[in-house]
């Protein structure tokens, strides 16, 4: 396994006629392959148990060789503060921040200043190796730099204020730690050291950083390393040398304080927690720029526990926490732009890199020309960018450590799932936390993605495609959109078309989607919800980094927990969380919602009496059998994976009709359960198991409808028996009378 | 798994053949408690020097894999190669029976 060709996109929605840029990144060989393919079915099982791996050569102009370069993923977050003659001019001086390290004992780490490596020039507070927090002075280029340190080691997750002065008159420096706890009693003492600096620092108009320093720049491409992991508030840096007794002061007055006059700069990140700007409050306004998603919309040390709500209390949220392991944008260069065709139909689409034995996949959708000319189809397929995004490097599922626990099954990987350990900088998703054990709650698209492809596990757009192909063995024309476009057009984006299709798996919704798809509903659009544990987390995209969502998930176990009080979206200010527990639940648009999961095995559905109520006998047509989907490629069943049920308490319409129910999960799906109650056997023989997987439909007004199956694996069956089978059979009857315009009537 | 007293314990029966054969029988599924039990304990170990499958054939064939002992993990492919799913569960049921118990399964 050496080297490899990697790339991604700068967008996942395009237009036939607009253009998309693809950027890569090549260490094996001296040139690599690119071309554009169709894609109309995943590489899955050989042949019959799957279709067989289908995509259509588009022979672009984009189609070639290309010379082989190495483009670098700048990980780690930090804050940048453009060059300024004061930093170049500085006398006394004072550098100061409360500071709460993850990992104070992980080699140096840069808190704040403007002290550059490769020009020697510059000061910093930091802490050094031993957790023990330092003065760094540069002297210039090529002569060693001072570290003045002072000898206390900081406690990992305990808020201190940490300051250094230097007086040049008397060369004089002072260096304090000050315990900046309000709740905790573990934080020790307050400690202070003064000794002298015999060669004063060589300055020069460098941008100042904080928590990390810059190694070398060109243009706006910058390395950086020595990042510092955990929270800062309020850091300063003063045109003053403050004594101890000023320290102290500073200290105490916390970060709710005034500007201090001497400042030449004071961030105050309690402002603007929304965006990625630092704000400065000394007269100067050097606002500063957050760079690589640092999480906002943190706890503080003045933090009270009285609000939840960083909009509401946001001097107790004045904190950022860094991490050496941050990613918003890979920022490469572009390779190759392709303008799409304006006779590309509508559908999904991938460049395809090739060099050596090594090969890549970036997938993209393109929608149809806007305008008169454009929608022709009856029928979407709504492609779940913003799952994919939550989902997009997905590192525990290489290395955590309860994948094969609650899959019930070994873990499976190939090479490119392995790419994320060979090139660390491809980070992690939503699922994953920082190396300092905190929940990553930003995913980016704007790097490699390892598990968005046609190839490997057979799930999220591997997946999805079994629909693609399903649609198009039976003949229905589909064109596509995607969640970025339902996000940012809202009911717009669906109203063209009379029926929506879902993936296997649309699980994240930002609340302008799931208002989005509510108003199509209303207004008589039909849905086909082909999934499982759709509509569960609530989610955030970022207004401006296309691709990149924030999930907040508080308090749950193993899935990256956030700290409860940390749930409302840095993007937003929204309560983040599941929408359940927003008072959404996903029952009221499905009429079904999540309740476990179980990737061993998966089962048919059992048709109800109401699967004979006149009003579903659309749904049933040609249809005689009781047991519906015993059979598939997704482990034997077209129930499974991840499943929902139908719940009136949680919002399933009471004119909803459940036609069928699974049945004998295995009890691996016990594993998962969020109420024990669902493992209190049954007492009435007749009675639904309670781990289940309910198909569901109900009328909506002015003629719509919704039809749920209410489990990831039912695409899975769809291609059983050359596309003869019962699931092909009910998914085609509903998809035939959902573009048919007659409306249905409100039960 | 409870040992006779029904105390927790990641002690294994090495006596307890029957929930071998019965995992060999139907490694997927529904398995009873005490067999889900075990293969929660030989599931959950830490994740450096797990055994896993490594695609050498998408979909078709897949090697015994052996995560690193140390940080950064690495792949170590330590083989047999299987072309089914079943037989490499229960390849594997083998190895950590033995590491649980020391003792090597006795049944082929």
């Amino acid at each position: 396994m050496m080297g490899a060709v990697m790339g991604y996109a700068d967008r996942r929605s395009v237009r036939a006629g607009e253009r998309i840029e693809f950027k890569v990144s090549c260490d094996v060989g001296a040139d690599y392959r690119a071309a554009i393919f169709r894609l109309h079915s995943p590489q899955a099982y050989p042949p019959p148990m799957s279709p067989p791996f289908r995509v259509s050569a588009m022979n672009s102009v984009v189609d070639g060789s290309y010379k082989s370069r190495a483009q670098h993923i700048p990980i780690g977050s930090y804050g940048l503060v453009a060059a300024a003659p004061a930093f170049a001019t500085l006398g006394a001086f004072t550098l100061a921040a409360t500071i709460w390290p993850t990992l104070p004992k992980d080699g140096e780490q840069m808190v704040l200043g403007t002290w550059s490596p490769a020009m020697g020039t510059g000061i910093a507070l930091s802490l050094d190796a031993q957790g023990q927090p330092c003065l760094i002075v540069g002297h210039g280029k090529g002569r060693e730099r001072s570290v003045i340190n002072l000898p206390v080691t900081l406690s990992a997750q305990r808020w201190m204020f940490i300051a250094a002065s230097f007086d040049p008159a008397s060369r004089r420096v002072v260096l304090v730690a000050i315990p900046a706890e309000r709740h905790a009693f573990d934080s020790g003492q307050a400690t202070q050291r003064v000794a002298s600096l015999e060669t004063p620092p060589v300055h020069a108009a460098e941008p100042l950083v904080i928590a990390a320093a810059i190694t070398s720049a060109t243009g706006t491409k910058r390395c950086t390393a020595r990042h510092f992991n955990g929270k800062i508030e309020r850091p300063v840096l003063l045109a003053a040398a403050l004594d101890a007794s000023a320290l102290t002061a500073l200290a105490a007055a916390g970060p709710g304080r005034q500007a201090n006059p001497a400042a030449l700069g004071e961030w105050d990140f309690s402002q603007a927690i929304d965006s990625d700007r630092l704000v400065d409050l000394s007269p100067a306004h050097r606002d500063g720029i957050a760079i690589n998603l640092p999480t906002r919309a943190v706890m503080g040390s003045a933090w009270t526990g009285e609000r939840h709500d960083w909009r509401a209390v946001p001097g107790e949220y004045a904190a950022i926490h860094f991490h050496d392991d941050d990613l918003a944008d890979a920022a490469w260069d572009t390779d190759f732009t392709l303008a799409i065709p304006p006779d590309w139909p509508s559908g999904c689409y991938a460049a395809h890199l090739v060099a050596g034995d090594t090969e890549f996949w970036v997938p993209f959708f393109v929608r149809p020309v806007k305008g008169a000319e454009g929608s022709t189809a009856r029928a979407a397929f709504l492609v779940p960018t913003c799952t994919y995004a939550a989902y997009s490097n997905f590192r525990s599922r290489v290395t955590g450590r309860w994948n094969e626990l609650y899959h019930g099954r070994l873990t499976v990987l190939d090479r490119t799932d392995w790419l994320m350990q060979e090139y660390p900088g491809l980070v992690s998703s939503t699922y994953d936390q920082h190396r300092d054990g905190s929940a990553v709650v930003y995913s980016s698209m704007l790097r490699p993605v390892t598990n968005f492809r046609p190839t490997g596990r057979i799930y999220k757009f591997c997946q999805d495609l079994l629909i693609i192909d399903w649609l198009e063995k039976a003949g229905f024309a589909y064109e596509i959109v995607t969640d970025d476009d339902l996000h940012a057009e809202g009911k717009a984006a669906l109203a063209p078309y009379a029926c929506i299709l879902s993936a296997s798996h649309p699980e994240y919704y930002t609340t302008a989607m799931l208002d989005g798809l509510e108003a199509y509903l209303r207004d008589g659009g039909r849905f086909m919800y082909l999934g499982g544990n759709g509509f569960y987390w609530r989610t955030a995209f970022h207004p401006t980094l296309a691709g990149v969502v924030e999930v907040r998930r508080k308090g749950l176990g193993f899935l990256g927990p956030t700290a409860v009080p940390e749930g409302h979206f840095s993007i937003t200010g929204e309560v983040a969380g599941t929408w359940l527990s927003v008072g959404r639940p996903p029952n009221m648009i499905a009429g079904v919602g999540f309740i476990t999961q179980g990737f061993d095995t998966c089962e048919g559905y059992r048709c109800t009496k109401a699967s004979s109520d006149p009003r579903a006998a659309f749904v049933f047509e040609g249809v005689s059998e009781e047991i519906i989907g015993d059979f598939g490629m997704l482990q034997g069943g077209a129930a499974g994976y991840e499943v929902d049920r139908a719940d009136p308490a949680l919002g399933t319409p009471s004119h909803a009709l459940v036609l069928a129910s699974s049945e004998n999960h295995s009890n691996i799906y016990e594993v998962s359960v969020s109420s024990f109650m669902d493992l209190v056997p049954k007492r009435d023989p007749d009675a639904p198991d309670q781990i289940r997987a309910d198909m569901v439909f109900f009328e909506t007004p002015r003629g719509g409808a919704m039809f749920s199956v209410g489990s990831i694996a039912w695409c899975g069956s769809l291609a059983h028996n050359d596309y003869d089978n019962n699931v092909a059979r009910v998914t085609a009857n509903v998809l035939r009378r959902f573009i048919d315009p007659t409306p249905f009537g409100m039960a | 798994m409870r040992d006779s007293k029904g105390v927790l314990s990641s002690k294994v029966d090495p006596t307890r053949l029957d929930l071998a054969l019965e995992f060999r029988a139907k490694p997927f599924g529904g398995h009873t408690a005490e067999l889900q039990q075990l293969l929660h304990l030989m599931r959950a170990g830490p994740i450096a020097g797990r055994h896993f499958l490594y695609i050498t054939r998408p979909h078709q064939e897949w090697t015994l894999a052996r995560m690193s002992e140390t940080q950064p993990l690495r792949p170590n492919l330590v083989g047999p190669v299987f072309t089914r799913l079943d037989e490499a569960e229960w390849h594997v049921f083998k190895l950590r029976w033995k590491e649980l118990t020391g003792d090597d399964l006795a049944i082929a």
